[in-house]
C-alpha cells in the first residue's frame, strides 16, 4: 500500500497467484473488459510467445470516490510455472491482498496445493504471513469435465477460512465476484490496521459501492 | 526486498531511451512541417521572440495519472491571420508554417496519443528489464544459499558415511568372522572330517550349526537396523504405484506361502493415487509385513493385503488454505490382515520393539529374529508414515501402514 494523504491518494496492490495455466491472466483480461475505460489502464502483459506469463501481468485501475479519495488498484498476476518462483517472490513483495486462482480439475489437486505452499513460503520470505494476508480462493474452469464437485467445494469452503469463489474465467463467470471479494477483504484489513476509513472519510460499504459503480457490469453473471 | 513493479515515481528518462523523444519529434516535424518538443517536468519552457500573432499549443504528457512533462507544438502562424511579407527577402528567420488552429490542435492530439503508446511500451520494457535484473539477483542469491546448504549436508553425509562404514565394518568383521569359523568347524565335524561321530555327537553338532545360523541372521538384521539409522536422511523419492508394488511383493513370495498352504490376496481400492516415496524402503516394509503374516498364520489360513486411500480428519489440518491443501493431504493405507495366532492386547504396544517376540517360545516355534517389525517401523517412519496393529488373540492380526501421498507437505 502507498498512501499520499496530501493528494488523498491510495494505491493498493492485489496479486493473482496460483499454479501454471490456472487462469490468472484470463481473470485480468476479463476484468479489463468489465471496467469502464475511464477507470482502467492498458493491460500490460509480460509473457512469452506461447502466452505463458514470464514476469507478470499488470492491470492498473483507478477512480475517485464521492469523498474525493483517489484510489489506484494495481492488479498483478504471477507466472505460475514452477521454475519462476524467484519472480513470484518479487511480484508478491508489498502485496496487500492475494487471489489464489486454483484449477478445479481433480488432476490439478496437487499442483494447487504445492502452489499454495509456495505462496506461503514466498510471503514468509517477504516478511509477510499468510495468516494475516487477505486471501480469497477461486476454483476456476468449472466448465471442464473431471472437476471437483460443487458439493465438495462447498464443504471445503465451509471448513476453511478463506472466501471461496467458483469461476469460468474464459466466460467471465465469477471473475468480478472474486475481484470484488478480494478488494473488500483487503480494504477491510487495511482499514483495520491503518484506520483508512476515518483518514479518508469513507466507510467500507461506501468504498465498495463506489467501486462497483465504476465497473461496467452487464448482466447478472457479469458477462460481457 | 526491492520491488521492481511498484516503487518510485517515473520520469520520462525511465520510459524512453535517450534521444528517442528527439527523434520522434524530428520525424513529426519532417512530416508536418511544424516544430514539436517535449519538455520534461521541472524544466521551464523557453519562449523565443516571435512575430506578433504567432502561436504555440501545449499539452500535458502524462502516464498512469502522473504528469511527466509538456508537449509543445509550434510556433506556427494561424492561417487566418494576415502576414506581413518581408520586403528584403533574404534577411530574418525563415517564415513560420501556416495552419489553422483546429488543425494544430488535431496534430497535437495525434502526437499525444502516439506518445502515450511510446511511453506505455517504454514502461513495459522498463519493467521487463528491471524484473529481469531482480529475478537474476534473486536466483543468484537462492543458488548461493542452496549451494551452501548442499555443501553442509554433503559434509554431514560424508561424516555419517565414515562413521557408518567404520561401525559396520567393525561389527561385520568382529562378529561374523569368528562365527563363520565356528560354523565351518561344526560342519567339518558333522561331515566326519575329524573322525566318525556317534548319534548324540551328530545331534549336538547339528544344534551348534542351527544356533550359529540363527546368530548369523540376527547379526545381519542388526546390521540392517544400524544401516537404516545411518541412512535415515537419504531417501530416494519417486512416484510409486502402491497397488502394483503390493502385487509384486505377494507374487515374489508365492513359493513360500503356497508351500505353507496359505491363501494370499491383494485388494486395491478405487482412486488410489501414486505416492511420492522411496520404492525400495516401501517394498521392504510390505515384504516384512507379509513375511510376518505368513509366518504366524497356520496352514489353510488367509492373508489379505488391502490398499486404499484416506483423508485425515479435519482437526488435523490448519484452516489456512484448507480448501487447497486438504484435498491433496491424503494418505495411502496398506493393511495386511492374517488369520494367524493373534497378539494379546497388552502385548500389542511392544511388537515394534527390536528383539521383541511375544514370548521367547514363539521365536523357537516360528523362527526369525524378532527384528522384522521394528525394521518396518523405522522404515515407514523414515518415509513420514506410521504403522499400527490391531489384533484378537486366536483370530488374527491386522497391520496398517499409513503413508502421506506427498512427502513433507507441511
Ligand atoms: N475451459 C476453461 N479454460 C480456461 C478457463 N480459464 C482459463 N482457461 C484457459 O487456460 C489456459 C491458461 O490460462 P491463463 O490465464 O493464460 O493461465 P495463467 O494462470 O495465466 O498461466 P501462467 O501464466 O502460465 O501462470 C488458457 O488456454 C485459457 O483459455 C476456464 O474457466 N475454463
Ligand atoms: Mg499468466
Amino acid at each position: 500500500m502507498q498512501v499520499d494523504f496530501a493528494q488523498r491518494e491510495l494505491t493498493i496492490k492485489l496479486v493473482y497467484y496460483g499454479p501454471a495455466l490456472s487462469g490468472k491472466t484470463t481473470n485480468l483480461q476479463q476484468i479489463h473488459g468489465f471496467v469502464s475505460p475511464v477507470s482502467c489502464g492498458r493491460l500490460m502483459t509480460l509473457d512469452t510467445r506461447d502466452d505463458r506469463t514470464l514476469f507478470f501481468d499488470l492491470l492498473p485501475l483507478q477512480f475517485r470516490s464521492d469523498t474525493g479519495l483517489h484510489l489506484r488498484l494495481k492488479l498483478f498476476t504471477v507466472p505460475g510455472q514452477v521454475m519462476h518462483t524467484a519472480t513470484r517472490r518479487l511480484v508478491l513483495s508489498n502485496a496487500d491482498g492475494v487471489a489464489f486462482i486454483a484449477d478445479s480439475q481433480l488432476s490439478e489437486t496437487r499442483n494447487n496445493a504445492s502452489s499454495f505452499v509456495d505462496l506461503r513460503e514466498n510471503l514468509r520470505q517477504n516478511g509477510l504471513a499468510i495468516e494475516t494476508m487477505p486471501v480469497v480462493v477461486q476454483f476456476n474452469k468449472r466448465d471442464l469435465a473431471g472437476v471437483r464437485s460443487d458439493a465438495e467445494i462447498d464443504d471445503l469452503a465451509a471448513r476453511g477460512r478463506e472466501p471461496v469463489y467458483r469461476a469460468i474465467a474464459t466466460q467471465g463467470v465469477g471473475v468480478l465476484e472474486t475481484f470484488l471479494g478480494l478488494t473488500e477483504l483487503t480494504w477491510t484489513s487495511l482499514d483495520h490496521h491503518h484506520d483508512l476509513g476515518s483518514k479518508f472519510g469513507i466507510s467500507a460499504a461506501a468504498f465498495m459501492l463506489s467501486l462497483t459503480r465504476h465497473l461496467r457490469v452487464l448482466g447478472d453473471g457479469g458477462h460481457r | 526486498m526491492d520491488d521492481p513493479s511498484l516503487g518510485q515515481k517515473l520520469t520520462l528518462d525511465d520510459l524512453v531511451p535517450e534521444g528517442g523523444l528527439v527523434e520522434i519529434c524530428r520525424s513529426f516535424r519532417d512530416l508536418f512541417g511544424v516544430e514539436v518538443r517535449v519538455v520534461p517536468r521541472g524544466q521551464t519552457i523557453e519562449q523565443p521572440r516571435l512575430p506578433p500573432r504567432a502561436a504555440y499549443r501545449t499539452a500535458e504528457v502524462s502516464y498512469d495519472g502522473e504528469v511527466l512533462g509538456t508537449l509543445v507544438l509550434g510556433p506556427y502562424m494561424p492561417s487566418d491571420s494576415v502576414v506581413s511579407l518581408s520586403l528584403t527577402g533574404d534577411a530574418g528567420p525563415p517564415p513560420l508554417p501556416r495552419m489553422k488552429d483546429p488543425t494544430a490542435e488535431r496534430l497535437l492530439r495525434h502526437l499525444a496519443s502516439v506518445l502515450d503508446v511510446v511511453l506505455w511500451s517504454g514502461h513495459r520494457a522498463f519493467l521487463a528489464s528491471r524484473m529481469q535484473i531482480s529475478s537474476s539477483q534473486e536466483l543468484h542469491r537462492e543458488l548461493v544459499a542452496k549451494n551452501r546448504a548442499l555443501t553442509e549436508s554433503l559434509e554431514r553425509v560424508k561424516e555419517l558415511d565414515r562413521l557408518k562404514s567404520n561401525f559396520l565394518g567393525t561389527v561385520s568383521h568382529e562378529l561374523r568372522t569368528p562365527l563363520t569359523s565356528i560354523l565351518g568347524y561344526a560342519e567339518m565335524l558333522a561331515e566326519g572330517l575329524a573322525g566318525a561321530l556317534n548319534e548324540e555327537q551328530i545331534e549336538f553338532v547339528g544344534t551348534i550349526r542351527e544356533k550359529g545360523q540363527h546368530l548369523l541372521s540376527l547379526i545381519s538384521s542388526v546390521l540392517d537396523l544400524s544401516k537404516l539409522d545411518a541412512e535415515a536422511a537419504l531417501v530416494d523419492v519417486s512416484e510409486v504405484d502402491v497397488g502394483a508394488l503390493c502385487e509384486g511383493v505377494v507374487t515374489a513370495a508365492m513359493a513360500g506361502w503356497q508351500k505353507r498352504g496359505l491363501d494370499v490376496k491383494v485388494a486395491i481400492g478405487q482412486g488410489v493415487p501414486k505416492v511420492r516415496t522411496d520404492l525400495e524402503r516401501l517394498r521392504k516394509v510390505v515384504s516384512n509385513l507379509l513375511d510376518n503374516a505368513i509366518k504366524f498364520t497356520p496352514t489353510g489360513g488367509t492373508v489379505q493385503v488391502a490398499v486404499g486411500v484416506k483423508t485425515p480428519p479435519p482437526e488435523m489440518q490448519s484452516p489456512v488454505g484448507l480448501a487447497l491443501l486438504a484435498p491433496a493431504d491424503q494418505l495411502v493405507e496398506i493393511a495386511v490382515a492374517d488369520t494367524g495366532i493373534g497378539i494379546a492386547q497388552e502385548n500389542q504396544p511392544r511388537v515394534f520393539d527390536a528383539f521383541y517376540q511375544v514370548d521367547g517360545s514363539s521365536t523357537r516355534q516360528y523362527g526369525g529374529t524378532g527384528l522384522g517389525l521394528s525394521i518396518v517401523k523405522r522404515l515407514i517412519e523414515s518415509l513420514g508414515g506410521r504403522v499400527s496393529v490391531s489384533s484378537t488373540l486366536g483370530t488374527g492380526s491386522t497391520f496398517r501402514v499409513e503413508l502421506p501421498v506427498e512427502p513433507g507437505s507441511e
